[in-house]
């Protein structure tokens, strides 16, 4: 190892090579500066664990063993080094050599190891929970996808079972429409006993399913106005006619109109001629019968004048039930 | 005397033990036999010089270097001081068992051991870590050591040169003991 020039003079005074003026200078120094001391120190110590270590050789050799091994207490300074070179280089092929030394500092390091890789732990620990949160949010928003689609999905068959329930309703009003219309055995119809129909019912004829009533319109102010009939045709029936008798005939023509409970227009005639051939005059009216469900109706009877208007000539409330 | 080594107990107390170890090792080099001993001779005039008051001590360390050379020149010039006669010295028994060099390096080994477990952790760390790498980078080593401390390359010298000092102590009682 090659000593800076200021190291070499101060290996040379302590192995007592320096004149005596440059020694009484050098120690001048080390009570003037205590950092020349302190570095001189470490010399002599590291001079000295190399004795220990015999890694000293030739004249420094030699003049070292003359005046630290003749010399009780340098002599102890050398057993105090041959003991610390001796416990470091036993270690020496143990990497971690300053913790092996004593059971205290090995469980030393060790418990700055475990604080290592406590750390280490942690730090892997938080890296496991960021993988695990993402991946949690990721499943959490697909989960999110997938049931804002099937919500989607769901609402779209909702509709389409809505639009079918519908239609199902509608087919089967049709159907109880057509069962309705499909000819049944013959049976007449017998009118309700609260009826006020003025006259019985013709024969139904299988081949038109049409029953045939006869109405009276009362005046609009007619005391007997409120009176209610009651017609209750066969499911079969195709067409209902009405034949409506006028007491009193003072148009040429006449419109007739349907309203039901709701007071909706069911059926309105176009302006037509009574027949003047019967006694007293008859109109007469076709409702088809799929136009009409069960329920109160109202019908309406108006004479067109010579300019054009319509006036009120009578009213008739009745009831159709279908048996 | 303490006020002139420090402002407070703590780093007069230090500067006392830094100053003998100074005197100490001025003793030493100057090949004494018993260095330990002239420098508490030496600190104990000095000791005596400020309780008579009649200096003005100015820089106390160069006032005990200068009582130093002066205690060693004493000791040169009248060795016979330390001497004593045959009489005087308290009989010994002449040891059992001469213990050889391999029992004497164990007995070496487990004095260092109890001393260096004796010391506080973080100095016994210090003087392992220091001497550690002796043979191997030790400039770069001690470098990064005292950049870890946090202190300059002088104190941690300072330091652990104090710390050595202490454990040296301590070994050779042990090994005192032992023999």
């Amino acid at each position: 190892m090659k000593q800076s020039p200021d190291e070499a003079r101060l290996r040379a005074f302590l192995l007592g090579d320096l004149p005596a003026a440059e020694r009484d200078a050098m120690e001048a120094d080390i009570f003037a500066d205590k950092e020349v001391f302190y570095r001189l120190s470490e010399i002599e110590d590291r001079l000295i664990d190399d004795y220990a270590r015999g890694v000293l050789t030739g004249e420094e050799r030699l003049r070292f063993e003359q005046l630290y091994l003749t010399n009780p207490a340098r002599r102890q300074r050398v057993e105090f080094a041959r003991a610390l070179t001796s416990a470091l280089d036993r270690q020496s092929d143990t990497p971690v050599t300053a913790n092996t030394l004593t059971p205290e500092l090995a469980a030393a390091k060790v418990e700055r190891q475990r604080w290592w890789l406590s750390l280490l732990e942690l730090l892997r620990a938080r890296q496991t929970a960021w993988t695990v949160m993402t991946v949690c949010l990721g499943l959490l928003a697909v989960a999110v996808g997938w049931l804002w689609l099937e919500r989607s999905r769901l609402q779209a068959e909702l509709t389409q079972t809505r639009l079918a329930y519908q239609a199902a309703n509608e087919r089967q009003r049709e159907l109880e429409v057509q069962l309705a219309a499909l000819p049944r055995p013959a049976s007449n119809p017998v009118p309700s006993p609260t009826a006020t129909v003025t006259s019985q019912p013709t024969p139904l004829t299988s081949a038109e399913a049409v029953l045939a009533f006869t109405l009276n319109v009362f005046a609009l102010r007619s005391e007997t106005n409120n009176a209610t009939d009651q017609i209750e045709f066969p499911s079969g029936t195709k067409r209902l006619e009405l034949r409506l008798p006028l007491l009193k005939h003072d148009f040429s023509r006449y419109r007739i109109s349907l309203h039901d409970s709701n007071a909706r227009l069911i059926f309105r005639s176009t302006p037509r001629a009574a027949n003047t051939t019967a006694n007293p005059p008859l109109l007469t009216v076709n409702l088809p019968t799929n136009r009409l469900l069960a329920d109160a109706y109202v019908l309406t009877l108006e004479g067109i004048s010579e300019n054009g208007e319509f006036e009120p000539v009578g009213k008739k409330q009745f009831r159709l039930t279908r048996r | 005397m303490l006020a002139h080594l420090g402002d407070s107990p703590d780093r007069a107390g230090d500067g006392y033990e830094e100053l003998r170890l100074m005197l100490v090792k001025f003793f030493e080099w100057r090949d004494s036999w018993f260095p330990e001993e002239d420098a508490d001779e030496t600190l104990d005039r000095v000791v005596r010089k400020l309780d008579e008051g009649k200096e003005d001590i100015q820089n106390l360390t160069a006032y005990c270097f200068g009582v130093a050379r002066l205690v060693h020149l004493e000791h040169l010039r009248a060795p016979e001081r330390r001497r004593v006669q045959l009489e005087d010295v308290p009989p010994l028994s002449a040891p059992e068992h001469f213990p050889a060099e391999d029992e004497h390096e164990e007995q070496r080994l487990n004095c260092f051991r109890t001393c260096l477990q004796s010391l506080p952790s973080q100095t016994r760390e210090l003087v392992v870590t220091y001497y550690q790498d002796e043979k191997r980078t030790r400039i770069d080593h001690r470098k990064n050591l005292a950049q870890e401390l946090g202190i300059s390359p002088e104190a941690l010298r300072r330091r652990v040169k104090l710390a050595r000092d202490k454990l040296e102590k301590c070994v050779r009682k042990c090994l005192r003991r032992l023999t």
